[in-house]
Order: C-alpha cells, then sequence, then structure tokens
C-alpha cells in the first residue's frame, strides 16, 4: 500500500507534503542539485499546457513528467499511425489507432504518478482555448503546421500565457520563447502559409526523428526556466539549428526591444 | 570588357549564353540589380565580400562553386538584402528570416564587408 492509498490523496500531495519539509521523494533524487528543493516544489506545483502530443510533444511530456512538473494538459485530437513511428516518442506498436493525447496520459502516469495530467481530445481554437488551456503558466506549441502554430499564438495571447514555440524540417529546427505581449510568430511566418503546402521545407526535408528530439528537449528547457524564473530565456530571440552541418545561430530580432 | 567578364564566375555563365551584346548588358543591368549606381559599382569592380549561409530548402539557391563549408560570396557596394535574394533567385514569398551578425534584418538593409549572412526558410514541423 502506497502513502497516497492509505491517506488517499494524490501522489503528487505526498512529494509536495514531503518536499515542503525538506524531504526528496526518491525518484527527484539526481535531480539535486540541479533543481534546490525550492525550484522542485515550485515544479510541484506547476501547470504546462503541451498542445499537439506528436514529434515534438511526446518528447516534451515525458521531460517535463520526468522533471516532476505537477499538473499536465496534453491536447491532440489525433490519433497514431504507422508513419509516427519513425519520430514520435509517445507512438509504439501497441497503440496505433489510439488517441495520441490519452497514450500520453498514460505513459507519463506509468513514468511519474505525482503529476497530474489531462488529456483533451480536441483542436485548439478560439472557442475552445478557454477551458482547455486557461490554468495553464505556460503553452507549448508542439504542432506540425504553420496556421494552426498562429492559431495557439493567437489565444495565449488572449489567455496572457507564455507560449514555448519549437518547429523543424529535415535536420532543422527552432525554438522561440514568445511571453504575452512579444511579437513572435509574425516575425518568422508568412500570415498566408497554406496547411499543407506540398513545398514547405518538412514536406520537401520530412521529419526524421533526431530532430524533433533536440527541439523539444530545448523547449522543455524554456519551460523549466519559465516554470522556475532562471536562467537566460530565448526571449525575442531565436535559435535555429542545423544538426547535418552542425551550425546552432542565435539570432536577435531588434525590433522587439524598443 | 570581355576580360572583365571572363573574370568574374557569375557572368562566364552569362557568355556561354551567347545571344549577343543585349543579352549581354540586360545581364549586366541585372547582375548590377537596377540602379545605374549598383551598375556602376559592378563595372568598376567595386564589390563587398559576405559569408553567405543559406538554410534547409533554401540551400539549393547557393550560387555555383559555394557550398556549406565554401561560403565567401561577392556583391556590389551597397547591396542591400533584398538585391541579394533577387541575385540568388530566392523566392521573396519564402523567406521572412534573414540575419546579418545574428540580428534580424530588413530588406532594405545594407550589406557590409565581411558581414555573416543567414537566410532561413519557414520550417513548421513537428
Amino acid at each position: 500500500m502506497t502513502l497516497a492509498d492509505r491517506y488517499q490523496c494524490h501522489t503528487g500531495e505526498i512529494y509536495t507534503e514531503a518536499l515542503k519539509i525538506g524531504v526528496w521523494p526518491y525518484r527527484y533524487i539526481r535531480n539535486r542539485d540541479g533543481y534546490s528543493r525550492d525550484d522542485q516544489l515550485k515544479l510541484a506545483g506547476a501547470r504546462a499546457a503541451i498542445v499537439g502530443c506528436g514529434g515534438l510533444g511526446g518528447t516534451v511530456t515525458l521531460l517535463l513528467a520526468r522533471s516532476g512538473v505537477g499538473f499536465l494538459t496534453l491536447v491532440d485530437y489525433d490519433v497514431f499511425d504507422e508513419t509516427n513511428l519513425n519520430r514520435q516518442a509517445l507512438s509504439g506498436m501497441q497503440n496505433m489507432g489510439t488517441s495520441k493525447s490519452e497514450t500520453g496520459r498514460k505513459m507519463t502516469l506509468d513514468i511519474n504518478p505525482g503529476v497530474r495530467v489531462r488529456s483533451e481530445q480536441v483542436k485548439i481554437d478560439e472557442e475552445s482555448a478557454p477551458d482547455v488551456l486557461s490554468d495553464a503558466d505556460v503553452i507549448v506549441d508542439a504542432l506540425d503546421n504553420i496556421p494552426d502554430r498562429l492559431v495557439l499564438q493567437r489565444v495565449a495571447r488572449n489567455l496572457n500565457i507564455p507560449l514555448v514555440h519549437g518547429a523543424l524540417a529535415g535536420f532543422n529546427g527552432q525554438v522561440m520563447t514568445i511571453l504575452p505581449g512579444d511579437p513572435g510568430l509574425e516575425l518568422i511566418y508568412p500570415s498566408d502559409a497554406g496547411k499543407k503546402d506540398p513545398e514547405s521545407p518538412e514536406a520537401i526535408m520530412g521529419v526524421p526523428a533526431i530532430t524533433p528530439s533536440v527541439v523539444a528537449s530545448l523547449q522543455a528547457m524554456e519551460v523549466v526556466k519559465i516554470l522556475l524564473d532562471r536562467g537566460q530565456l530565448l526571449r525575442n530571440k531565436l535559435i535555429y539549428i542545423d544538426l547535418e552541418s552542425s551550425r546552432f545561430n542565435i539570432m536577435s530580432f531588434p525590433e522587439t526591444t524598443g | 570588357m570581355f576580360s572583365f567578364l571572363k573574370e568574374d564566375g557569375e557572368n562566364a555563365k552569362l557568355k556561354k549564353t551567347n545571344e549577343g551584346w543585349l543579352k549581354y548588358l540586360q545581364g549586366i543591368v541585372m547582375m548590377a540589380h537596377g540602379s545605374t549606381e549598383n551598375l556602376l559599382c559592378f563595372l568598376r569592380g567595386d564589390r563587398v565580400k559576405i559569408e553567405l549561409n543559406l538554410y534547409a530548402t533554401l540551400s539549393r539557391y547557393l550560387p555555383d562553386g559555394l557550398s556549406g563549408e565554401e561560403k565567401e560570396y561577392d556583391v556590389n557596394r551597397g547591396a542591400t538584402v533584398d538585391d541579394l535574394l533577387q541575385l540568388l533567385k530566392i523566392p521573396v514569398g519564402q523567406v521572412k528570416l534573414v540575419f546579418l551578425n545574428g540580428v534580424h534584418a530588413n530588406r532594405d538593409t545594407v550589406l557590409s564587408e565581411g558581414c555573416r549572412v543567414g537566410i532561413f526558410p519557414p520550417v513548421g514541423g513537428g
């Protein structure tokens, strides 16, 4: 019988209470001293919403679950198919045809029952966003096309919630953190981008496994920095990585500093 | 004028077309991208060297002879980002992200000697 069973409460609450009195849950022992006890406690009370549970979102979910982010909302209306197996961390032979977000919820609980995780099989738009996302401290843009990303940015702004953007094509990827009020994706994307553009870089160069896991890891780090108010964010900056040529660029937008 | 043209890698291509003087003149005007000032710059050989980095799908617009490692490229002194995009025949609709020395540049920003130019297509996959 676990402590959570004995006291009829959530494992997450046990972890929180333990951290409060200076007791580290054993599962977080190797987080020391990357995270202080205060940091770990903050993470336990923090809420992240991951929109898209595919190549980027799957890895972000697993990293945040292991890190000990206490509340995760996983949003994806799609189901897994065979073409996802090359890269999507939550996909496997056992879950073909099942919901990506629900699979993510189960895998999260398997990794860390201290996380309170909600799965939402819904497409994010102005109508659905408030119900699904409004309690989040940070939203992760882990979508796979430009128009949906622009919608997500709009709703994140309306809800006044920071957004961590990540995207890729081939062995190239990019990450940017957009706080409410910052100019963001409009600096990067043409406003008339089509959803299934056969000429898009990702349509031409594909989406192989390594790039999304790197981009997702950078996104997860941005989330942690936002939640802990630590380090330097990629705010008003874009990191652009070209893994094949080993070119890593951090670029700034002077129009955002005025 | 011929000997001058022969020295320039870009013009060697024009010469092969062998369609007469008019074509040459058109070519030179195009290379000088429009303005008289640019044309004079070009004829004087008044050029600046830049480091050209084209990313992802844009690498197909790399000029002949350039690769991921060979990045040095000549443009007329005074040429802008827009001039460079035209020169490389990169469809402007495909590009929003141009950085000079790591700072986001406008279309009318002038390229300077030795500057590192990065041009990126909008990637959206996940």
